[in-house]
């Protein structure tokens, strides 16, 4: 909590809280940023207690350092690589997704993103016996293709039904509904730890196109809360993200032709393959994959664009089959 | 770590004045023992001060497990097109609870297969059908009532052969099939330019109220309205047509309905070793995103059209053929 209370530290009465309200001082930070004895003058409280209830404060607010190997240590004891099923692929990301990570996965519409998605939480699910979250954004869930994967290899229908019943699927709307949900998922995680780790989110430019435009200044604030919630539930909690996003022809507007009525004489313009949502989110996943179509038309690429911890450049070949994607 | 109270949907004003008087997060506002006394007071203006409202706007979205959405998945219907390659193509017919896009240049009877699904989606339950109604959105005014009559008549003979050669019990079935009660089942709500548009879409969940038996919402055609003098930059479209599509997927979810939507080509110049020219979908690559299914169609030679699935989620790349007759889509 940040709004400053009674039952944050004894010295503070109601009589001093009111006093500082008056002169705007309303929060923990208010309290921090101001000179001490300027709260003293304002609150009517001893200079004595201002001391502490500062002191108390930054105890209670501050992190303690944590040392490197201490770290190490507990990284080691506490993540683990989740196998994606999908030997190629694990053998891109050195072993599968590791938890603390936040993954984006982005390529043009039809590339495969969903085929992708819906067979790793699949593995997941069935392999590992897991908990899988599959957060649905735009209608692209469908349980008969999950369904059709796990009958190709062949498994018995209790077997399929308790992977089906492990891979829970939410569907949102708006941006709200998706950070109340995974706000919940955090809640969760605190009271159980452990009991998830893996979150796919298909796919947040969904969510984000609808508020671009006219107020994009609002959507990169959501967008900044959405990623610092993310990355505290992968980190703290170590749990695996995979977020899903949509590359796009990007044209420079200015020598582009108007579509349809062009004048063939003008400069063509350079097609350039970006993903969206703008340079900010490029700096919240840790790796970005890029999935593209080959020629062969059931045979799609995956890269490495950007990454922590892998080489870039790297990349692995995948098929699209009506057994998911291998 | 806690909510900012920027992610919660308040009103702007709301959010501004709750924040100058130090509230930052949710739980300032919401703790245990409830709204805080001096938010109450703030956010009476609003009348959002009571604890049932906040926890509304920070309600938690229901989940799933895959298992139960398969089994709903494989007992609801899809809207039957009347042509048997399409409709295995798709599944089993247009799906509920997604959004299927039709594209292709003007004359591949994208307006006929709509106007083909409005009729459909009123085969009674006992049939196999939805006994649903339509909600038909004309933003190019390519509604023909005329046409519609045509392929109701047909209809009507086809759904009163089947009973007769049936040995169906009857009694089930007490509709009696005349093209009136049909297009009596079709709302078609016209529109002109994007304002009417979005309006029309904002009214929908009133109409649906109306009629709750409607099952299908048609959008023909999405990308005419952002061709128009009036238009607006692309960032504004893209975001124009996610919210549209954003609301049809509430819609489609709440009320387990089926969403179709038409788009046209376009003409897109790319350099990759020499210049040339291809034909796309309107409305850029990340309309192509937001839609389940994408379907293309093209005229072929001998009357025939030809649908390709670009997107999907079922079957890759499957392709089909139909014709349009007088009677409406039907198999070669």
């Amino acid at each position: 909590m940040a709004k400053l209370s009674t039952s944050m530290c004894s010295v503070l009465t109601k009589s001093a809280l009111e006093n500082l309200s008056q002169r705007k001082i309303h929060t923990v930070v208010d309290v921090l940023l101001e000179d001490p004895k300027k709260l003293s003058a304002i609150s009517k409280l001893d200079f004595k207690d201002v001391i502490t209830l500062r002191q108390t404060l930054v105890t209670n607010y501050s992190p303690l350092p944590q040392q490197g190997l201490d770290a190490y240590n507990d990284l080691m004891s506490k993540c683990s690589f989740i196998s994606s099923g999908i030997q190629t692929l694990d053998d891109l990301l050195g072993g599968g997704f590791l938890t603390g990570n936040v993954y984006e996965l982005c390529g043009l519409s039809g590339s495969g993103k969903t085929q992708l998605c819906l067979t790793v939480a699949t593995n997941i699910a069935l392999r590992q016996q897991k908990i899988v979250h599959y957060i649905d954004t735009k209608l692209d869930f469908s349980g008969k293709r999950v369904h059709s994967i796990l009958e190709s290899k062949e498994l018995d229908e209790e077997v399929i039904g308790n992977t089906m019943e492990k891979i829970l699927v939410t569907r949102v709307n708006t941006f709200s509904e998706l950070y109340s949900f995974l706000y919940h998922l955090k809640n969760q995680l605190v009271r159980e730890p452990g009991s998830i780790r893996m979150i796919i989110i298909e796919s947040l430019p969904a969510i984000f196109l609808q508020y671009m435009g006219s107020n994009k200044m609002d959507s990169l604030g959501l967008l900044n809360s959405l990623a610092s919630l993310m990355n505290y539930i992968a980190h703290e909690h170590y749990v695996s993200i995979l977020v899903v996003n949509l590359a796009s022809k990007w044209v420079e507007e200015e020598a582009a032709p108007l579509s349809g009525e062009g004048d063939v004489s003008s400069p063509v313009p350079q097609v350039d393959i970006k993903p969206i949502l703008g340079k900010y989110w490029t700096h919240i996943p840790s790796s970005r994959l890029y999935i593209e179509r080959c020629e062969q038309s059931n045979e799609r690429k995956i890269s490495v664009i950007k990454s922590t911890y892998l080489a870039l450049g790297k990349f692995c070949m995948v098929s699209v089959t009506g057994n998911g994607v291998t | 770590m806690f909510r900012p109270l920027s992610t919660v949907p308040l009103p702007a004003t709301a959010q501004h004045c709750l924040k100058e008087n130090g509230f930052v997060y949710c739980e300032d506002v919401l703790s245990h023992r409830g709204v805080n006394p001096e938010a109450r007071n703030l956010l009476h203006q609003w009348n959002l001060h009571s604890n049932e409202s906040w926890h509304s706007l920070t309600s938690i979205p229901t989940t799933q497990n895959s298992l139960d959405m398969w089994q709903e998945e494989c007992t609801t219907p899809g809207i039957v097109t009347w042509s048997e390659q399409v409709d295995s193509m798709l599944g089993g017919g247009i799906p509920l609870h997604a959004i299927t896009e039709f594209c292709g240049a003007p004359g591949s009877g994208k307006t006929q297969l709509c106007l083909q699904l409005c009729v459909d989606v009123q085969i009674p339950v006992g049939l196999g059908g939805l006994s649903g109604q339509a909600v038909f959105i004309d933003t190019a005014s390519n509604f023909s009532p005329h046409r519609v009559r045509e392929m109701a008549d047909a209809y009507c003979i086809h759904c009163h052969q089947l009973l007769n050669s049936s040995m169906k019990n009857q009694s089930d079935i007490s509709e009696d099939f005349c093209s009136d009660s049909v297009l009596k089942g079709i709302h078609c709500v016209s529109t002109h330019g994007i304002t009417q548009l979005l309006a029309a879409i904002k009214l929908l969940p009133k109409t649906l109220e109306k009629n709750p038996k409607v099952r299908l919402i048609v959008i023909d055609n999405l990308a005419f309205p952002f061709n128009s003098g009036d238009s607006c930059s692309t960032i504004d479209r893209t975001s124009y047509v996610y919210r549209i599509l954003s609301d049809m997927q509430k819609l489609a979810l709440e009320r387990s309905l089926a969403v179709v939507v038409t788009n046209q080509l376009t003409t897109r110049l790319i350099k990759m070793n020499s210049v040339k020219s291809e034909l796309s979908p309107a409305l850029g690559e990340s309309m192509g995103h937001r839609v389940t299914q994408r379907l293309l169609l093209g005229r072929i030679p001998g009357n025939v059209i030809a649908a390709v699935l670009l997107k999907g989620n079922n079957q890759h790349c499957a392709s089909a053929k139909f014709k349009i007759t007088k009677e409406g889509i039907r198999d070669l």
